[in-house]
């Protein structure tokens, strides 16, 4: 009781979370038996980090970064558009395919939401589409960066579950892809109905081709990285090290702009972001310890079981509850708490881990687009001066398609693990 | 007066920062070629060392923890401020002075423990090199609490009380692929 008492009230007034959760391990092992097991302490931060999978994450990140920083975007963009421009709405649907192909080589779907935010909301506005309508498709595709992979929430996931990474991000391919393809048709059926611009003709194949010659290089890493993994060829650490040195590569020898001192403050950046989220990690096994002398995800289990023993109905509570709290809190640090907690209890109702995963990591992308607070219409608000409102009016019909594939995910687990039985993850 | 202390203390804020991230550049340099070694010997070479992914993991956890204190000097770490954002500044200043104690004790526990910790490794040994103790790789969790508990102080006299606009955009939701 003192425990989630001190969770909630330090969370509250704005601790950082993981100053919070770890407190909140101190404070349960306290209650056990005073400073006698303290010890244990910098244990658990040991070996909470302690994994070899988690490596992937910072050289995913190091990885996108660079992408970043070398201007691979706006090549990608302009790909994109040769490929849809012609169809009814197509700058909107350019923003989806240019979402999947930006998946391999992203930062973060708020940064997603923020790099497009700049560039493709004001491009779609000079064009003629109203704002707050381009807003809310960046919006709708930001999820799709973090859902396909590679997807550092899988890492999470994985490392601390102990389930594979590799057929988690072969179970992301179908539902990002599926996500992309339901919101182009509500793109095409609003497009039609509000008569928003398309490019006069279509771009003719040489145009294509010349788009695709100055975006082939980004377009290829996501193959290099998922062919290697998905097949077995390598680890997903080894993939993150190889995307690391393929887009130094590019940086340094065909794009040239890429300087030792930017590459320097990508690194530190790179590190900032990762002491973050393992600051998180390192103080949840903390947490984690004292649940587990308490045998606290069991007693929890059996409270559900004891209230419902539908499995429909406790899943649909565990999907509800994930599009809540993503919309208030950090998704990644809600996945390293509530991930140990809440996988006995879909494992008691039959969900495998690795299915459960692509739920969690689904339903915690979209809380980021959920009005009226998830972080990426924060971000897209501000990068833009659109009010939240308009947006979250416009936003709507993407959210519930969205929320569709997330069910129609959650609910039929052979269609969701039908790709990593393909592979022979199971 | 206040002022001056505020600035001197933010001075010595960015010093430790400047060192931090050095250190924190060269252990990732380090990680990434010792993983790229891994890469290369699996593949192609086959020499099949066998400290590669255990040293990894240590690099890891020293630069990683080492980017904690880094974060904790430009106030990265994400929080809720819905509730902070909203105080009005006579009762904000209070709060997020209390904050940064609660802070400093956390990682003050972590140092003293660690401490302890870190001494016990000098009587393991690393799996992969013959004699070489788990010390160095244990002091990480004393260093890098220390190295916060200096930030937190001295982040804590910078801002006193006040808020910070970095808190408020992108990067306090910030989460990753």
């Amino acid at each position: 009781m003192i425990v989630l008492f001190t969770f909630f009230s330090l969370l509250i007034l704005g601790l950082r979370i993981g100053v919070v959760v770890g407190i909140s391990g101190i404070v349960g092992i306290m209650t056990i038996s005073g400073f006698d097991f303290m010890s244990v302490v910098p244990q658990k931060i040991f070996n909470g980090l302690n994994l070899f999978p988690f490596l992937a994450m910072p050289f995913f990140i190091l990885a996108g970064e660079i992408m970043n920083h070398i201007g691979i975007t706006s090549k990608i963009i302009a790909f994109a558009n040769v490929l849809v421009g012609h169809k009814p709405g197509g700058l909107a649907h350019a923003n989806m395919i240019s979402s999947v192909f930006f998946a391999g080589v992203s930062g973060a779907a708020t940064s997603d939401a923020a790099a497009f935010g700049r560039t493709l909301v004001p491009a779609m506005v000079k064009a003629g589409y109203d704002r707050p309508f381009a807003c809310a498709v960046t919006a709708a595709g930001s999820i799709i960066g973090p859902t396909i992979p590679p997807s550092g929430l899988m890492v999470v996931y994985g490392s601390l579950m102990g389930v594979s990474i590799g057929g988690l991000f072969a179970a992301g391919i179908l539902p990002g892809i599926l996500i992309c393809i339901v919101c182009m048709m509500v793109i095409t059926v609003v497009s039609k109905r509000r008569n928003f611009p398309m490019a006069a003709k279509r771009a003719s194949f040489k145009d294509v081709m010349h788009a695709l010659k100055e975006a082939y290089l980004a377009l290829i890493m996501p193959l290099i990285i998922l062919g290697g993994i998905i097949f077995g060829v390598f680890t997903p650490t080894e993939a993150a090290s190889i995307a690391v040195a393929y887009a130094l590569i590019l940086g340094v020898f065909v794009y040239k702009n890429l300087s030792f001192s930017a590459l320097s403050s990508i690194i530190l950046s790179t590190s900032r972001i990762c002491g973050v989220i393992f600051l998180i990690i390192a103080s949840a096994s903390i947490l984690g310890w004292y649940l587990s002398f308490e045998q606290i995800p069991q007693a929890l289990t059996s409270a559900i079981i004891g209230i419902t023993e539908n499995p429909y109905l406790i899943l649909l509570l565990i999907i509800v509850f994930l599009l809540v709290v993503g919309m208030i809190m950090d998704i990644t640090a809600m996945l390293i708490i509530l991930a140990p907690i809440l996988v006995p209890i879909t494992a008691s109702i039959g969900i495998d881990p690795l299915h459960a995963g692509i739920i969690f990591v689904l339903a915690l992308n979209i809380s980021l687009m959920t009005p009226p607070i998830g972080a990426c219409l924060f971000v897209l608000s501000s990068v833009t001066g659109e009010k939240m409102e308009r947006i979250a009016a416009s936003l709507w019909p993407f959210l519930i398609v969205e929320i569709a594939v997330l069910f129609l995910f959650a609910y039929w687990a052979d269609f969701a693990l039908f790709i990593p039985r393909l592979l022979g993850f199971l | 007066m206040l002022k001056n202390v505020k600035e001197i203390f933010g001075n010595i804020s960015e010093a430790i920062s400047k060192v931090n991230a050095i250190v924190i550049v060269i252990l990732m340099m380090i990680l990434v070629i010792d993983v790229w070694i891994g890469v290369l010997d699996r593949y192609i070479f086959g020499w099949e060392i066998a400290w590669i992914e255990e040293m990894a993991r240590y690099f890891m956890i020293w630069a990683v923890l080492l980017a904690v204190p880094c974060a904790l000097a430009k106030r990265e770490h994400i929080g809720l401020f819905l509730v902070l954002n909203k105080m009005p500044r006579a009762l904000r200043v209070p709060v997020l002075v209390i904050l940064d104690i609660i802070t400093f004790i956390f990682f003050l526990i972590i140092f003293i423990y660690g401490l302890d910790f870190a001494q016990s490794g000098a009587s393991k040994y690393v799996d992969s090199i013959i004699g070489v103790t788990m010390f160095i790789p244990y002091l990480s969790i004393p260093t890098f609490a220390f190295i916060s508990c200096l930030q937190v102080i001295c982040t804590g006299i910078r801002d006193f009380g006040d808020i910070h606009v970095y808190d408020l955009d992108e990067k306090s939701h910030r989460s990753f692929t």
